[in-house]
């Protein structure tokens, strides 16, 4: 795997010290193994935290609204930039109010493909080329990295940022040229089974709303389930709750969600999210032709109305 | 009284018990472990120590009609939600969930506050516990007062020793299960086995906190820059106290129309934005920093005042579910540290 922790470092105390920025947002070594914790550099001295690996696992786009106004710098991947795109295209920032340390991403680890992968806790991972070692009291796994990839990332079509103020690397490969074979999957089952499996997804669902939390473009100030006089759907765990709860996010997402998959990997319960919105992106990329987030200024079709659409909002 | 059974009986055992009992156990869920009814034996996962939801909601569901009314011609019914008919058992929870159990019985369950939702199906339930041989690295019970071994909470409490469990009844609950003849007699080197694997799990298990420090510094840093750092991360979700097996904050609504409805009690959070959010407008509680060490003084601080004991039981579940690897192992040790 690329090494790029020391260039991050380097750009950020570049960053700090005359780059005008309040800070840079990346990652610094989480507490447990296989994770890391999203960081705030804003002193020189605490570029030193910073860090890249396998498990950079957050869209650290999310964090932008909570710096508005201020210029911050960065670490973003490939779908991280696309959501900062999709972000500006929604007017919730400004280009020259954040710098992009772009990083060519290779696909973060699954932590919970790896946990089931071995015979015990995990207490330690390396990556040696491209083999991870897995280690715990009493064992030692080595497992090819292809087969750890969260499903986002092994199906991703945009690794290498789309915008960037830096680049810190050559772009890489795409490895995968069919993001939605998941999707087409499912599409092929007959219309009982999809329902099953969706009414099963929703049902183990506790409403923590980590994935609203988690995701970039979920910023509004009021959510639809926060909403009472009148309460739009039920308010606790019963499944028109949870199914309303599920399919209105993925509705208020549609042509707005990048794919990271940052939902699925917050969810306490392994909701499979990335299927949920994948298919509507799927439909949004098979209707106009829109991907989120990749052209800058492009206007998103479910978000703009110009007088040369038809009737299906496709343009004539 | 303690007593011992097999492995080899222990299915023939549950199945018994599910003649007369509902069973709530470790199960498998999806991909995870988790705290559910069962219907088989079989469904047992024996060992998972920390199950991916704990045990909180066979006592306070997450939603629970508390009562229901309908407007019939002679008036409005209202038909309660209170009664709990069958006995059930709780199987296989650990010292650090059942310590939870008691936190949230020094709130639901006293002489001057008695919920009878909660207390109902406190009396009707047998908790069993099982001791843990192998602690996690999550783990932390012995940093707030617990142990991998503590019985305080249970019925019947089981150890173990590979072969069998060892089995001891500590209340009239435990002794009315000890007495199926799937036990038999155990030994004193089953007890010696006992304290042996009590001994070599403490070893994998951090030092007991300095609580009185902690309480002290949590009240010195109320108005300090030292929670900006720390909720710079936090999302705000609720993944921390919905996990959690001792937090128990909840919400009330009535859902339905003047016809018939329902009033419903959720599970809330105070890590949500809207938790704290007044009528006028005004919160009370208005970013992170507020919410973030909220919960931080509730759990180490006010829990101490108000019911006498700790909040945290160290299952470590919101330390391996936290979205963004926010640790409170990470944040307590900080605040004992700072000046």
């Amino acid at each position: 795997m690329r090494e790029y922790t020391e260039a991050i470092r380097q750009e950020a105390r570049r960053l700090l010290t005359d780059g005008g920025v309040q800070a840079v947002i990346g990652f610094a070594e989480g507490t447990l193994p296989m994770r890391t914790a999203p960081f705030f550099a804003r002193k020189v001295e605490e570029a030193e935290r910073l860090i890249w690996g396998p498990y950079c696992e957050n869209n650290l786009a999310r964090y932008l609204r909570e710096w508005k106004g201020k210029k911050v710098a960065i670490v973003a991947k490939g779908c991280d930039t696309r959501s900062i795109v999709a972000l500006m295209a929604e007017h919730q920032l400004m280009r020259d109010q954040v710098a992009i340390i772009g990083v060519p991403c290779e696909g973060m680890l699954d932590r919970r493909i790896v946990a089931r992968r071995v015979p015990g806790e995990v207490l330690s991972t390396r990556q040696e080329g491209q083999d991870v070692i897995v280690e715990g009291l009493r064992f030692s796994v080595r497992l090819p990295r292809r087969e750890l990839l969260y499903r986002s990332c092994a199906t991703c079509l945009h690794p290498n940022p789309v915008l960037s103020d830096v680049l810190l690397g050559e772009p890489v490969a795409i490895w995968n040229e069919d993001p939605y074979a998941y999707v087409r999957e499912m599409e092929s089952k007959p219309a009982q089974e999809r329902a099953a499996y969706f009414a099963s997804e929703a049902g183990r669902c506790i409403r923590c709303y980590a994935c609203r939390q988690v995701c970039p473009m979920c910023y509004c100030e009021e959510c639809f389930v926060d909403h009472t006089t009148p309460r739009w759907i039920e308010s606790g765990v019963t499944p028109a709750g949870l199914q309303g709860w599920q399919i209105g996010r993925a509705y208020h997402l549609t042509g707005r969600c990048v794919d990271c998959g940052a939902c699925e990997r917050a969810c306490p319960e392994e909701i499979d999210l990335v299927y949920l919105n994948g298919k509507l992106n799927k439909d949004v990329r098979e209707l106009y032709g829109f991907e989120t987030g990749v052209q800058v200024d492009e206007l998103p079709p479910l978000a703009v109305f110009l007088p040369e659409e038809g009737p299906d909002f496709r343009i004539r | 009284m303690t007593k011992k059974i097999d492995k080899t009986d222990i299915n023939a055992f549950l199945g018994s018990l599910l003649q007369d009992y509902a069973l709530y156990a470790p199960a498998r869920e999806a991909k995870y472990v988790t705290f559910r009814e069962i219907h088989a034996p079989e469904e047992i996962v024996w060992d998972c120590l920390v199950t991916r939801e704990p045990p909180k909601d066979v006592f306070l569901p997450q939603t629970e009609v508390l009562f229901s009314y309908i407007r019939g011609a002679d008036g409005v019914v209202v038909q309660s939600n209170e009664a709990v008919e069958r006995e059930r058992i709780v199987w296989g929870m650990r010292p650090c969930d059942a310590q939870a159990l008691l936190v949230q019985d020094a709130v639901f369950d006293t002489a001057e506050n008695r919920d009878v939702y909660y207390a109902n199906k406190r009396a009707k339930t047998t908790v069993v516990g099982i001791g843990c041989n192998q602690p996690l690295s999550t783990c932390f019970c012995t940093a707030v007062d617990g142990g991998p071994f503590k019985k305080d909470g249970f019925d019947l409490f089981l150890t173990d020793l590979g072969d069998a469990y060892l089995s001891e009844a500590l209340t009239g609950k435990g002794e009315k299960l000890l007495a199926s003849p799937f036990f038999h007699a155990s030994r004193k080197a089953d007890e010696k086995a006992a304290q042996a694997l009590e001994k070599a799990a403490l070893e994998h298990l951090p030092e007991a906190m300095d609580v009185k420090t902690i309480q002290k510094h949590l009240d010195e840093l109320v108005a300090s820059p030292f929670w900006d750092e720390v909720q710079a991360s936090c999302i705000g979700c609720g993944v921390c106290t919905l996990l959690c097996p001792v937090c128990h904050c909840f919400d009330i609504v009535d859902e339905g129309t003047a016809a018939c409805g329902q009033r419903v009690r959720n599970w809330d959070t105070c890590q949500y934005c809207v938790y704290t959010l007044e009528a006028s407008g005004h919160n009370p509680r208005p970013a992170g920093r507020e919410r973030v060490r909220q919960r931080l003084m509730h759990k180490f601080d006010y829990y101490l005042v108000n019911q006498g004991v700790l909040g945290c039981v160290g299952c470590g579940r919101c330390v391996q579910l936290c979205p963004v690897n926010l640790d409170i192992r990470q944040i307590v040790d900080e605040i004992g540290a700072a000046k």
